[in-house]
């Protein structure tokens, strides 16, 4: 039996890795930044196909059906331009702009999604002599788009979505999903199949060994759009360009996988598409090339840069969250999480005495409390508490589950970065961390981010199976921590949660009170308090 | 489409909660139709990683084992237009094609053009142009016939010709050495003319 059990494990490993690789649930934040991009470059090259409609699509065109019937006889180019006569060209275009056009903002994404993508496929196959790189990642990442639900977010949909939620007073839903796992994931493979082909395919030509490569492709003067002829005079900068684009795009599949070195890849890539666009006139093909690149930004990663270039709404958790927090270390800024070093900064300093006075005293309307709106709705009902549980592997749904059974609503997040996002986006009452996953760094980063950044105030309750680990979560002495060995029951977790989530240490001070009554957590103590109310292992197998 | 599997550290999986927990009943199991569902998808997702492999990889030259892949993938590519080789500027970068034609009116007056033209804006469209005339480079000369018509009926109609000539132009690249020697890309000696033929607009 034991070996058959490990078998069983040996074989469930590589399925296991396959599963949460392709459909570990993600935040399609990226992918709804990538589908406005890419939308409105579909509306575009749409608009443009336009300008000469009976020359590109109609039956007498330039690619007439008499010619591409012949010519592709063994082929098929499923496009709705076969059936549309030529006097109704111009109607079924400026019809096909409306489904391109909510795709791009993200009204009615699952539809207008599925629709704007037969219409760039049926422009693309009606006129396949016309097309060229751009089309071809047009239709990739609208494809991939399409699958992934990338109207979540960024999107028409999802705003109005919040919308409604925020009428009927309640909290939106995560937004994680396993198909936007899967659309980031396949963008991701594709682009590595493209570069790796690119690469392999250039090996076979003698100016890409012979370093000419790149000066012929800038002497053609029919692409060129600035003249690089000067280029003449300095053969090594073309050799250099032509050596480095054949072992960037033969590289790229394997080491853009690498977290340290996916920022370089990616700059990489863009300086060799931004040339490709700027002096080679092919703008549009640069610039699509470069949106799919977003697929390869993790959602917190643009989470924060969305806020940095997005006004912040005031009133907004996340509004809240940057100002009023009465933790002393945080650092100005969209996002919550805070390194020491940010922490000792000037600027840090400075959102840390804006931070101290309240709001009233800067004369502002006092802002709503989250827990406040969660348990006094108007209808007098309490709302379930929402728990964060952060689960790396993905592996412990069955405690969220479980929480659901028991009043809460489980907010699940994969990497502690996902929740703490949701702590500043919708308050969350408390977490639960399971930890074994996570790296030593990545270990040691949670810990800080638990003691010096705005978090720490969450009640958190933290599994491992590594008493390692538990024990340097107690040596912290933190009154809103405690920690479970694994194995553990779901009831012997939920109990360490409950405990932690007792408001049992008061706020030393009316204004640590009150800004911690801002920070949207009912009876949350001010972290210095920690010093003085060490954690008290309370689960099943306490630490 | 989500996992159906446990949690590694549950023994049984749909009868145990996660750890192995005994007082908390916890069912993995998902309905059959999920389960269903997510291997078809894992299925499409198998094919689908094989045929935009396949699509880049079945280019000439290609093994026949190469091509009978693209026969099993081939239709599905075609249908979401992704039957690409990504083979940009390879094997290498080559001389353009450019289309040259002499228009004819019934008035007996004549206009030349070539296209692609660099005055076609927006740029987007140019390359939709260039694209055209570059086909007529790239591909079997023999096989070009019945696209010398179309391109001949499609000038005529759209400028009202009556006949048009016409004729490729080959473009070829100039190497660094003959620029620094005082050529530019535009000289004459670069290009080079074959006539294509005259097109009656009403034969056409």
């Amino acid at each position: 039996v034991k070996g058959l059990t490990a078998i069983r494990r040996q074989v469930g490993r590589p399925v296991d890795a396959w599963t949460s690789f392709w459909f570990t649930p993600l935040d399609p934040l990226s992918l709804g930044v990538c589908r406005l991009l890419v939308g409105t470059m579909m509306l575009y090259s749409h608009l443009v196909w336009g300008l000469n409609l009976e020359g590109f699509f109609g039956p007498d065109g330039w690619q007439s059906q008499e010619a591409m019937q012949s010519f592709f006889a063994d082929d098929w180019f499923p496009s709705l331009w076969w059936y549309v006569p030529g006097e109704q060209l111009r109607v079924v275009h400026l019809l096909c702009v409306v489904p391109l056009a909510m795709f791009a903002l993200g009204i009615l994404t699952p539809v207008s999604s599925v629709l704007a993508l037969a219409i760039t496929i049926s422009n693309s196959n009606r006129a396949p002599l016309a097309n060229y790189g751009m089309d071809q990642f047009l239709v990739m990442l609208a494809l991939y788009l399409t699958i992934g639900g990338s109207g979540a977010r960024f999107s028409i949909d999802a705003w109005w979505r919040r919308r409604a939620h925020r009428d009927a007073s309640q909290s939106h839903n995560p937004v994680a999903t396993s198909r936007a796992r899967l659309a980031t994931r396949l963008i991701q493979v594709h682009y590595c199949v493209i570069y790796f082909f690119a690469g392999i395919s250039k090996l076979q030509g003698d100016a890409w060994w012979t370093g000419d490569a790149v000066w012929l492709a800038f002497a053609n003067l029919e692409y060129q759009s600035v003249d690089m002829t000067w280029l003449a005079r300095y053969p090594w900068i073309t050799q250099i360009a032509t050596h480095g684009t054949v072992l960037w795009e033969l590289s790229f599949p394997f080491l853009v996988w690498n977290r340290s070195l996916r920022p370089f890849v990616l700059a990489g890539g863009i300086a060799m598409h931004a040339g490709i666009g700027l002096l080679m006139g092919m703008i549009t093909f640069g610039l699509i090339a470069i949106f799919g690149y977003i697929a390869f930004v993790p959602p917190e990663v643009m989470q924060r840069m969305a806020g940095a270039v997005l006004p912040r709404r005031a009133g907004s958790p996340r509004h809240r969250s940057g100002r009023y927090h009465s933790d002393e270390t945080v650092a100005p800024g969209p996002f919550p999480v805070l390194t020491s070093a940010a922490a000792g900064s000037e600027d840090g300093r400075a959102a840390a005495r804006e931070r101290s006075e309240l709001p009233q005293q800067r004369g502002e309307r006092s802002l709503p409390v989250d827990h406040e709106v969660e348990h006094d709705r108007d209808d007098g009902e309490p709302v379930p508490p929402h728990i964060g549980v952060c689960d790396p592997d993905w592996k412990h749904r069955a405690f969220a589950h479980y929480l659901t059974r028991r009043g809460y609503i489980p907010c699940v997040a994969v990497t502690p970065v996902q929740l703490w996002c949701r702590v500043e986006r919708d308050g969350l009452s408390g977490a639960v961390l399971f930890v074994d996953r996570l790296g030593s760094a990545e270990y040691a980063l949670l810990l800080d981010d638990l003691t010096l950044s705005p978090v720490s105030q969450l009640p958190v309750v933290i599994a491992s199976q590594k008493s390692t680990r538990l024990a340097r979560v107690e040596q912290l002495q933190c009154p809103r921590l405690r920690t479970v060995q694994l194995p553990a029951s779901c009831r012997e977790i939920r109990a360490a949660l409950e405990e932690v989530l007792q408001p049992t240490v008061e706020p030393a001070e009316p204004a640590a009170e009150a800004a911690s009554m801002h920070n949207g957590h009912a009876g949350i103590a001010d972290p210095a308090e920690a010093a003085v109310s060490p954690s008290q292992p309370v689960a099943g197998k306490p630490r | 489409m989500t996992d159906t599997r446990h949690a590694p550290d549950a023994p049984e999986r749909g009868s145990r909660s996660i750890a192995g927990a005994s007082d908390v009943p916890m069912d993995n199991r998902r309905p059959l139709w999920k389960r269903i569902g997510f291997l078809v998808v894992n299925v499409w997702l198998v094919y689908h990683l094989f045929a935009i492999v396949v699509a880049p990889a079945s280019v000439a030259p290609s093994s026949r084992l190469q091509q009978q892949c693209w026969r099993c993938a081939g239709p599905y590519l075609q249908t979401l237009y992704l039957n690409h080789g990504w083979h940009y500027f390879s094997p290498e970068p080559g001389r353009s094609t450019l289309l040259a034609y002499t228009l004819e009116f019934e008035d007996g007056t004549e206009r030349t053009g070539r296209l692609p033209n660099r005055d076609i804006r927006p740029r987007l469209l140019y390359h939709r142009y260039f694209m055209l005339t570059e086909f007529l480079g790239n591909s079997n000369p023999a096989d070009q016939s019945v696209w010398h018509r179309a391109y001949a009926r499609a000038l005529c109609r759209e400028h009202g010709a009556q006949r048009v000539r016409l004729s490729r132009i080959f473009h070829d690249l100039p190497l660094a050495e003959r620029v620094l020697a005082g050529g530019k890309l535009d000289d004459p000696e670069f290009y080079s003319e074959e006539a294509i033929g005259t097109f009656e607009s009403s034969e056409l």
